[in-house]
């Protein structure tokens, strides 16, 4: 097995996770899923450990996800997400959480993903989204907020 | 069941098929992003190319006088032996005052952002050409008054036709210089000074007219709601921006990846300076719901850094 097909084996759901709750759309997170390998493949050398590596797809997800917001045409497309949204929701059981997730602000969404999900602490957040550590903890917890808010207390965040 | 099992459950349940992962390493290996990067090469070429055209329509407008005039010209320039030694001395003079406007222009654009380099040197080129053929003809309409006493019919229709062409080429540059397509595209907006940007930015933050040894050149508010401050001290320039902001962000423009990054504490701000080995390039940093950046050219030792900063706070 090849150095890349073991990466994407391993790091390939990650990748897709995280572009999902920042785009909330499936079709757009396989391309970019898509990219960040490519970029990879075009890298390898350049990544020293697998510590790195990790942070390095996180980090490239991210822009990559950043830069396919910013395109004009995704900006202007927005009921066709929100039916591809629906459509992607219908299909798993009990999402009532994570459709509350998806639902708030991809500045509050993108955090609660890497500290709930991938477990990462504050500082490595703060390194990876390149916001300050005070700026995560205070996204952290008016995301939080926001959630309790919508889910009306039924569930304890910990 | 607490919150983040239920979303850690939900997530574990989104996951790549094999035939999806094989796909996209089977991509991968192909490189297929050379394609998209030649669609998105193409799609902007296009544009520009609209662009360009939309724009040459507007500032030079086909009309049939123009042509009938310009054969005109032709034939009585080709029929005309009496174009002087000293005609030619006259247009190699304009031509090097020209060539020494476009120097100095390029100079002072450099001072200049990128983008505004680009919009810069487009209005420059245009209205040279403009009027390099306008003096021109001024030189030949000038010429046929002196070396013809008895001006013949071919003459004076050379001379109608001269007199034609300049109009449309002064009404060509009053256009270039109202240029209101192009002033529209630009997403800046200049002021003469700091209190003239002050005025016009709803920003209640710092913005000094010198830092240290630092003089302030260029006043600019981009997309309505970001200050923009450069400065130079003769060796170095550096850029200072503010916008507000309800979340901290690096609006310094500057994706560079630097080996160093530090954070400091400047006036108990925490600010984030960005370079390589000893020298900064960038310091970001958030106070008060407004987000600031400071981006030197050549970079600053850590104490330069920190004073620049201390000036601003």
């Amino acid at each position: 097995m090849d150095k890349l097909t073991e990466v994407v084996n391993k790091y390939g759901n990650m990748v897709y996770r995280l572009a999902i709750s920042y785009l909330k759309n499936t079709h757009d997170a396989q391309d970019i899923v898509q990219e960040v390998f490519i970029k990879y493949y075009n890298n390898e050398g350049k990544i020293q450990s697998e510590e790195h590596l990790k942070s390095w797809l996180l980090r490239v997800t991210i822009n990559l996800c950043k830069n396919k917001l910013m395109l004009f045409w995704h900006k202007n497309v927005c009921s066709i997400d929100e039916i591809k949204e629906q459509a992607y929701s219908d299909s798993y059981e009990d999402n009532t959480v994570l459709e509350a997730v998806l639902a708030l602000p991809v500045k509050y969404r993108v955090p609660i993903h890497l500290y709930y999900y991938e477990n990462y602490k504050t500082p490595e957040i703060a390194k990876i989204l390149g916001k300050g550590e005070s700026t995560v903890r205070s996204l952290l917890s008016r995301g939080r907020e926001k959630l309790k808010v919508v889910l009306k207390e039924e569930y304890d965040f910990e | 069941m607490i919150l983040s099992d239920k979303y850690k459950k939900a997530m574990d349940s989104i996951s790549l098929t094999e035939e999806q992962k094989q796909k996209i390493i089977q991509n991968a290996k192909k490189k297929k992003f050379d394609y998209r990067v030649i669609v998105n090469i193409a799609a902007c070429l296009v544009v520009i190319a609209v662009v360009y055209g939309a724009l040459q329509n507007k500032i030079e407008p086909d009309s049939p006088n123009k042509y009938s005039t310009d054969s005109v010209v032709v034939e009585t320039t080709e029929k005309s032996s009496e174009i002087t030694t000293e005609k030619e001395e006259s247009t190699q003079a304009i031509e090097s005052t020209t060539e020494i406007t476009t120097i100095k222009s390029v100079e002072k654009n450099t001072e200049m952002t990128t983008a505004r380099k680009i919009y810069e040197k487009n209005a420059v080129e245009k209205r040279e050409k403009s009027s390099t053929t306008l003096t021109d003809n001024k030189i030949k309409k000038k010429d046929v008054e002196t070396t013809t006493e008895n001006p013949t019919q071919v003459d004076k229709l050379y001379m109608t036709s001269l007199n034609e062409d300049n109009e449309v080429l002064e009404q060509g540059i009053d256009s270039i210089e109202g240029e209101p397509m192009l002033k529209t595209a630009s997403p800046y907006v200049d002021y003469n000074s700091v209190d003239e940007l002050k005025e016009n930015v709803n920003i209640n933050a710092k913005m000094p007219d010198k830092i240290k040894n630092y003089k302030s050149y260029s006043y600019s508010v981009a997309f309505s709601n970001m200050a923009e401050i450069q400065y130079s001290n003769g060796s170095d320039n550096i850029l200072y921006r503010l916008e507000k902001g309800e979340v901290a962000e690096d609006i310094s423009g500057d994706y560079n990846n630097y080996e160093n990054i530090q954070k400091l504490i400047v006036n108990s701000t925490e600010v984030t300076i960005k370079g390589n080995e000893d020298t900064y390039k960038v310091a970001i940093w958030y106070k008060n719901g407004v987000n600031y950046s400071l981006s030197s050219e050549q970079g600053l030792k850590i104490e330069d850094i920190q004073n620049l900063i201390n000036e601003l706070m």
